[in-house]
């Protein structure tokens, strides 16, 4: 499910990443003075580990368990986000698995609200049945993720389908994932809770407020992310190069004069300054590599 | 030897982790019924993997392997399972179930016997073991012996025919290494037991194969292997 | 819980390579770049390359991309073979659009194809540990860094122990199962792996405060050679408004 670079339009990018460091920033600041680095460091390495097994699917392929839903009831939403985050982010980092400029929204989709709806959905359910309350945590967790995985790509101009495809398809192919999740999320909360209840015990209910707001916000993002397509373009540094004057006046043209040749191709000019730059560039590598 | 039912084969046979470490190097083996064999060598030569790889839980990235005749494949899976018993090194990673008595059950239950011959199986090992007073606690909550011979007593319970010992006295006291010992020496089956101790391998089997540093089977003898100080050098164990 | 085993390890090979790429692809001018200045160059890279549908600003960007990685010695095969499965991809499932837009799935796939090679180039020359202490230097809240790297540190860790979970639950396995068995036990052997992973990572706080936590804090000062670089990203930055 990780968006990669060239599907997003930068302001539907650059809205996640704000919302996203938002909710972690305050996760980290929710879980300040209490020492738990290595416990959402070694639990992502868990999750990133379990990411790893290729589980069999009817059909002959395989899914694989995302463990957003898991994070979150196993370690609260806070923590489960941090622990989530880190996974994407090495996956970026170290994999490039997932776009960079997409990062934000990645991490919004399956470290924030896989995470903290599966931990919404899990403790309305508990009550009445743990597995399947893990279950349904874990199902919906990863539907919902990729649906708005789907938002983020319809919405964008930069991706020539619209919202009527791409919600759709990421909604109804996860939803069927989505079952292998569930199933995983219950079976790993179950054999937990029957081998070591204490460990969920000691959850303090976090915040209410704060709860609510983040789900407020995992709620409206939607608009958020319409109203950031609106306001923003596919291209926004053209528009600030023009706004800037710079592209009426090819610079170009006063350091090649044979370019103002009125029968000159205008295509020809472009291919020329390609590559010009690109001698420029090779001249500054070999430059570099002297320097190594 | 000649009568005896080739268990496994191995030809050639050679295992690279997907972290790209070696595991075992061009091994050729036969284990025949009955035999009781002593995998020697250092830590890191293969004796490990050479368990998994024997008990047909890994398969090999190089050369072929025959378990009671056969490839492992889709349709004799389950029936190798039934047949081979593994105690691994680790019993956290082995033990699971709600409590030692599940722990035994475990697989008696998946083939289904009557309640009578659960029942009995559970006492009488629970009884050769010594371990009647623990039934009911949850395997973590054990001591490290504790846990080992709950875990060989859960693979004894169903009389695999072949048993697989990976380091079957590391993390145990004293005590219950001797009763361990005993109980091994007393198993029926071909028994096939990786051990970097080789007082342990000279007590149990009366066939050894020698691995080196390189992964390699570098010897395969009986117990005069175990004397010879030059091979044992050698291949790193001393 | 056979199918289970064995695909997981034969795809786990490509996992760990991925770790430690940067040890395994050739030695370049760039590994020696200091990365924080390859971590904001690869950003404003990507950033020029998807923030326009201009099909020769994009190529622009691209083949500066693949000029300063073959002149500073990286396999530009490598890039390539990292790169090709996604763009394809990408062109694949844009293709249907050429029938109201010729250009546009070429046009798409170039930004993709572009914004990958910019991050190989960061990711195949830079080790995790640069990576990490670069987002340190950038205000990265000190609490995320660190488990960003213990949690790189103890991945394969954590998934040996995991596979030795699974294989002792497959050695006790002597009943054939449906897709869903698998899943269900396979859950559980996970839920074993989750409880060990919390016991570990009690162990290893109890062992980071013991040697004092801080990460240690960036000490390289920018050498001519980061500056050549910076220089090469501003060119291109320029020569991408002009075009």
């Amino acid at each position: 499910m990780h968006i990669p670079d060239g599907y997003l339009d930068l302001s539907v990018a650059g809205l996640f990443y704000i919302l996203s460091i938002v909710v972690l920033g305050y996760s980290i600041y929710r879980l300040r003075g209490q020492k738990l680095t290595s416990l959402f460091g070694i639990v992502a390495a868990a999750i990133f580990a379990a990411q790893m097994l290729n589980w069999p699917i009817p059909g002959g392929t395989s899914a694989h368990f995302v463990g957003g839903a898991l994070a979150g009831i196993l370690l609260g939403p806070y923590a489960g986000a941090l622990a989530m985050a880190v996974v994407l982010t090495i996956q970026c980092l170290v994999f490039a698995d997932g776009g960079i400029t997409a990062l934000g929204a990645n991490i919004w989709n399956m470290a924030i609200v896989d995470v903290f709806v599966g931990y919404y959905i899990y403790k309305a359910l508990e009550r009445f049945n743990r597995s399947i309350a893990a279950f349904v945590a874990g199902w919906l967790g990863i539907t919902l993720a990729a649906i708005f995985a789907g938002i983020e790509i319809g919405i964008s101009s930069s991706f020539g389908y619209g919202l009527t495809v791409t919600v759709p398809v990421m909604g109804v192919w996860h939803a069927i994932l989505g079952i292998v999740e569930g199933v995983i999320t219950a079976g790993v909360v179950s054999y937990i809770a029957a081998a070591r209840p204490d460990v969920f015990e000691q959850k303090a209910a976090p915040g209410k407020l704060a709860l609510g707001v983040i789900a407020a916000m995992i709620a409206v993002s939607p608009l958020f992310a319409y109203a950031a397509e609106l306001v923003g373009y596919a291209e926004p540094l053209e528009n600030a190069a023009e706004i800037i004057g710079l592209e009426e006046n090819p610079i170009y043209e006063g350091l090649l004069p044979s370019y103002t040749l009125p029968s000159l191709d205008p295509y020809i000019g472009t291919l020329i300054a390609g590559v010009v730059g690109t001698v420029i560039v090779l001249g500054l590598g070999v430059i570099l590599a002297r320097y190594a | 030897m000649g009568d005896n039912l080739k268990v496994i084969e191995a030809e050639n046979v050679s295992y690279n982790y997907p972290d790209g470490s070696t595991g075992v190097r061009d091994v050729t083996l036969e284990i025949f019924e009955g035999e009781r064999i002593g995998l020697v060598g250092a830590n890191g030569s293969g004796k490990s993997t050479l368990i998994l790889l024997l008990a047909g839980l890994l398969k090999p990235t190089k050369g072929n392997l025959r378990i009671f005749g056969k490839e492992v494949d889709k349709k004799n899976v389950e029936d190798i399972r039934r047949r081979i018993g593994v105690v691994f090194q680790n019993p956290d990673d082995f033990l699971f179930n709600p409590t030692v008595r599940d722990e035994l059950l475990y697989v008696p239950r998946q083939l289904e016997w009557g309640e009578e011959e659960l029942e009995e199986a559970l006492r009488y090992h629970a009884e050769i073991f010594r371990i009647e007073h623990i039934l009911d606690k949850p395997p973590f909550r054990l001591s490290g012996g504790e846990k080992k011979k709950v875990e060989i007593a859960s693979v004894l319970v169903y009389r695999p025919e072949v048993l697989l010992l990976d380091e079957p006295t590391a993390y145990v006291d004293g005590k219950t290494r001797r009763h361990i010992l005993k109980i091994l020496d007393d198993f029926e089956g071909t028994l096939i037991i990786a051990t970097h101790e080789l007082d342990v391998a000279e007590k149990l089997a009366d066939k050894f194969i020698l691995l080196n540093l390189d992964h390699r089977i570098e010897a395969v003898g009986g117990k005069e292997i175990l004397k010879n100080e030059e091979l044992l050098e050698r291949a790193g164990v001393i | 819980m056979h199918e289970l085993l064995e695909r997981t390890i034969r795809e786990a090979s490509s996992y760990f390579q991925n770790f430690l790429i940067h040890e395994y692809s050739k030695k370049s001018a760039l590994h020696a770049v200091d990365a924080r200045i390859k971590l904001i160059a690869t950003i404003i890279f990507v950033v020029l390359a998807v923030s326009t549908f201009n099909p020769e600003k994009v190529l622009l960007v691209l083949i500066f991309l693949i000029t300063i990685s073959a002149v500073t010695g990286l396999s530009l095969r490598s890039i390539a073979e990292r790169v090709w499965l996604f763009a394809l991809f990408s062109f694949i499932v844009v293709l249907p659009i050429s029938l109201s837009n010729p250009i546009y799935p070429v046009t798409f796939t170039l930004r993709v194809a572009t914004s990958l090679v910019a991050i190989q180039m960061l990711v195949m020359t830079t080790s995790f540990a640069e990576i990490c202490l670069a987002l340190r230097s950038f205000r990265v809240p000190e609490v995320f860094v660190s488990a960003l790297w213990l949690a790189y540190r103890y991945v394969i860790l954590m998934f040996k122990e995991l596979l030795s979970i699974l294989l002792a639950r497959e050695s006790r396995r002597v009943s054939k199962g449906s897709h869903m068995d698998v899943w269900r036990k396979g859950g559980e052997a996970v839920g074993l792996f989750f409880l060990r992973s919390f016991e570990k990572a009690e162990k290893v706080q109890l062992a980071m405060e013991a040697r004092g936590e801080a990460l240690s804090h960036y000490h390289g000062k920018l050498k001519m050679l980061d500056f050549v670089y910076a220089t090469i990203v501003a060119f291109t930055v320029f020569w991408w408004v002009i075009i």
